[in-house]
């Protein structure tokens, strides 16, 4: 069965002195367990307010989401969210931020939480910064305690909106290779939200692109490369010809000639 | 009219407070006339302070910067902007309070270089060339999109009728789809308009889609590490970002960048602890 | 000649703001030359010389003056506590419970702009004793502020914030211990700084009008007795007294902050 289907979900907007804002137009598509998916879709298409739905925080107007099943009403700990901005809370340690969540639900004596968070902590090697406050660390550092944060409590779906957006190209590229390293291990299935197309290529397994005003899933295109994804994977014919397949399905011809996107 | 830029044996130290920064160390370039060099590298590598002594906000510590020849910087020489070497910015740097035509007119109208209406003619071309802006010319800038910003602030520096066009990240904060429109814009302005081009990024992608020559440096103190002659042709299409000369490129300047990437990182994470 | 010995002396002068010394210096010897010639104004205006004679050999033995000092600050005291005791739990009220804030907040709001001062003849004519209704006045003032800068901060409390909170399977309860008090408790350090200002602005012209003891009254029997140094004297102390109030008020908000260093 699938981990996550959405079926015709349609969102609008009130406006003042305005007709209403459709943003979601009928949105449906399907997550396989363990699978990495990207969503791609230009600025203000609807990809955060998607995911809201998913994490429960947002209800669409019409529309069903279900994981394993069981229909998404409200948030919960099996489908956690890490926003475009940090959402680390600013006056909690690393450590007490990371821990929150199976203190919070309970799943875990303080003990074991704090093991398990320091645990976590190691491997992302941020076990130094453990009594830190946000503020003091780097963007990289934080998103990388906001993984921790998510991760610790094992969710059953990992949304991410464009979580290293903001972030310089480089330590972009460091990130992705960090979070594929976790994957790998964890498997856990993940909604991962970009704008960036090589981003999409060096992560993804599928990719979804959202488009049109009102939104829908307008083409779904299969990244069929090997993890790990090297230098040399990333200069392949095969690599060549995804990127091909994936540019033509993002930017139809007028996008490519200088019109405003 | 576009200029020749030499860079010899550039070093750069600040000392902030007695503790000195070495941010540049003898970097040595040439840019030809009419080249579009994309200058990569790592954040803190110097790449804006080297930008900065180009465009005459700051002043080397050793070595020379020659334009045309002339010279234009060296230790001890006052350090002189002008409106031959103009700087598009990151972050949005129009006036708020002035309209678009306002803003672009506003450099050569101080200079006293054009009358109002030159100035105006000149701009609305610009603007009309820039993917039909002049529409927008009564709008402020608030009311633009950010990619509309931008070509408007690349407008703004042409209507000086630079010898040399410096942009310093451009389009960082843009989201993926807006500044491959924008790359396409640039493209299209440095082909109409022949300027030498200067262009600092940390994206070794869009270094190579747009550039001639790319020029990757390390992490600080910043040096030369590598330069890749781009020999794509113009005029560079999106195509191109799937082609195989494209791959090799990216291959071959990847380590260097990768390199020095990881190097800046984690001095960052040791900085930080 | 050693150089080591010039250097450090240069260094110690650039940290020393001597323009700032000699503009203090300069100010006193103008207010000196002012008093002497009995420029226009000046005429019952003691000169500096004058007023420290008269504080050291009178008000610095004399059990009475710091009294007075003890009399302010206790009704100062009072009034601030308070006004934080209660003014604190009504901003978080009015800011999380809907019903409750479309009850009360018109009233709030109607009786916010009237300045503490005007409450004075009201306060005397409803409290049995002076000492309440001065308290009073000291309590008006700084209560307001607080009750809105907290109002306003949960208001802009960050939904992500609370988003996650829920997300991580945290009570209701957990939530508005660890997300929402946190949240506001910047804007509590803003309107304490506020407030206690307020107090001591309020707590002299009270002290005027409606008792027999405090600085204010002080000051104002000075003014009466036509004694120029009472009245300088009186000012210098209120100046002291509230600059001190703030010292205190700074070290509560850094304790209670320890993320913003």
């Amino acid at each position: 069965m699938a981990a996550v289907t959405v079926a015709g979900l349609r969102k609008r907007y009130p406006r003042p002195s305005a007709p209403p804002l459709h943003v979601l137009d009928g949105v449906s598509f399907e997550l396989e367990p363990g699978a990495l998916t990207v969503l791609m879709g230009p600025s203000g298409c609807g990809k955060t307010t998607l995911a809201c739905m998913l994490a429960g925080y947002v209800a669409p107007d019409s529309g069903t989401l279900s994981i394993y099943g069981r229909p998404i009403t409200a948030a919960g700990p099996d489908r956690i969210m890490v926003f475009q901005e940090t959402a680390l809370w600013h006056w909690m340690t690393v450590l007490d931020n990371v821990m929150f969540g199976p203190r919070a639900s309970g799943s875990m004596t303080q003990a074991q939480a704090r093991e398990r968070a320091l645990g976590l902590l190691e491997k992302f090697g941020l076990l130094d910064f453990k009594d830190r406050y946000p503020g003091q660390l780097s963007g990289g550092m934080r998103r990388r305690v906001e993984l921790a944060q998510a991760m610790i409590n094992n969710p059953e779906l990992m949304i991410l909106d464009e979580p290293f957006r903001g972030l310089d190209v480089m330590t972009r590229g460091l990130m992705q290779e960090y979070y594929l390293k976790l994957f790998a291990e964890s498997r856990m299935t993940t909604l991962f939200i970009t704008s960036e197309l090589e981003e999409a290529l060096v992560v993804g397994e599928r990719v979804l692109i959202m488009d049109g005003t009102p939104a829908r899933i307008a083409h779904s295109v299969v990244v069929d490369l090997p993890y790990p994804r090297t230098p040399q994977v990333l200069a392949s014919e095969r690599y060549l010809d995804v990127k091909r397949r994936l540019m033509a399905a993002l930017y139809l011809p007028e996008h490519l000639t200088g019109e405003e996107a | 009219m576009s200029s020749t830029l030499s860079i010899r044996g550039v070093s750069k130290t600040y000392d902030p407070e007695g503790a000195s920064v070495e941010a540049l160390r003898e970097c040595s370039f040439e840019v030809r006339a009419e080249e579009f060099v994309a200058i990569v590298g790592p954040s803190g590598c110097g790449k804006s302070t080297l930008l900065n002594a180009i465009a005459g906000f700051d002043t080397v510590s050793a070595g020379q910067i020659y334009l045309d020849g002339r010279l234009l910087a060296q230790p001890g020489v006052a350090p002189q902007p002008g409106p031959d070497r103009v700087v598009v910015f990151q972050h949005g740097a129009l006036f708020p309070w002035k309209t678009v035509l306002e803003n672009v007119t506003y450099g050569p109208l101080r200079q006293k270089a054009l009358s109002r209406e030159a100035a105006q003619a000149k701009a609305l071309e610009l603007l009309r060339a820039s993917g039909g802006l002049d529409s927008a010319a009564a709008s402020y800038p608030a009311q633009l999109s950010s990619g509309m910003q931008r070509r408007v602030e690349i407008v703004r520096a042409l209507m000086n009728d630079p010898r040399l066009l410096l942009l310093d990240e451009p389009f960082r904060a843009m989201d993926g789809f807006s500044k491959a429109t924008m790359h396409q814009h640039l493209l299209d302005m440095h082909r109409r308009y022949r300027k030498t081009i200067v262009f600092i990024t940390h994206d070794l992608d869009e270094a190579i889609y747009l550039a001639d020559t790319v020029v990757v440096m390390t992490t600080r103190p910043g040096t030369v590490k590598q330069i890749i002659r781009v020999g794509l042709e113009r005029p560079r299409v999106p195509q191109m970002l799937y082609s195989r000369d494209y791959a090799e490129l990216k291959r071959s300047a990847a380590q260097s960048v990768h390199e020095e990437a990881r190097r800046a990182f984690e001095r960052g994470e040791r900085e930080q602890a | 000649m050693n150089p080591g010995k010039g250097a450090g002396a240069r260094r110690l002068l650039r940290r020393l703001n001597w323009r700032g010394a000699i503009s203090i210096v300069a100010f006193i010897l103008l207010w000196t030359l002012l008093a002497r010639l009995k420029a226009p104004g000046f005429a019952e205006i003691p000169d500096p010389a004058e007023v420290g004679r008269a504080f050291w050999s009178k008000y610095l033995p004399s059990a009475a003056y710091w009294r007075s000092w003890v009399v302010s600050f206790e009704r100062v005291g009072y009034g601030f506590i308070l006004s934080q005791l209660f003014g604190i739990p009504l901003g978080l009220l009015l800011g999380t419970r809907r019903v409750f804030h479309e009850i009360v907040f018109p009233v709030v709001e109607l009786l916010r702009p009237i300045p503490p001062l005007a409450w004075v003849p009201l306060s005397i004519l409803f409290w049995p004793t002076a000492e309440l209704s001065i308290v009073f006045i000291t309590f008006i003032g700084p209560f307001f502020i607080i009750v809105i800068n907290v109002h306003d901060a949960v208001h802009g409390i960050r939904k992500e914030h609370l988003w996650l909170a829920r997300s991580l399977g945290a009570s209701p309860a957990l939530i508005f211990r660890r997300v929402i008090l946190p949240s506001v408790v910047p804007a509590i350090a803003v309107g304490m700084t506020l407030g206690i200002a307020v107090a001591w602005n309020v707590v002299i012209a009270a002290e005027m009008i409606a008792s027999d003891a405090g600085l204010g009254r002080l000051t104002w029997e000075g003014y009466v007795s036509h004694t120029g140094t009472t009245v300088i004297i009186g000012m210098i102390s209120i100046g002291l007294a509230g600059y001190l109030s703030t010292l205190i008020v700074t070290y509560a908000e850094k304790r209670m902050m320890p993320w913003q260093r």
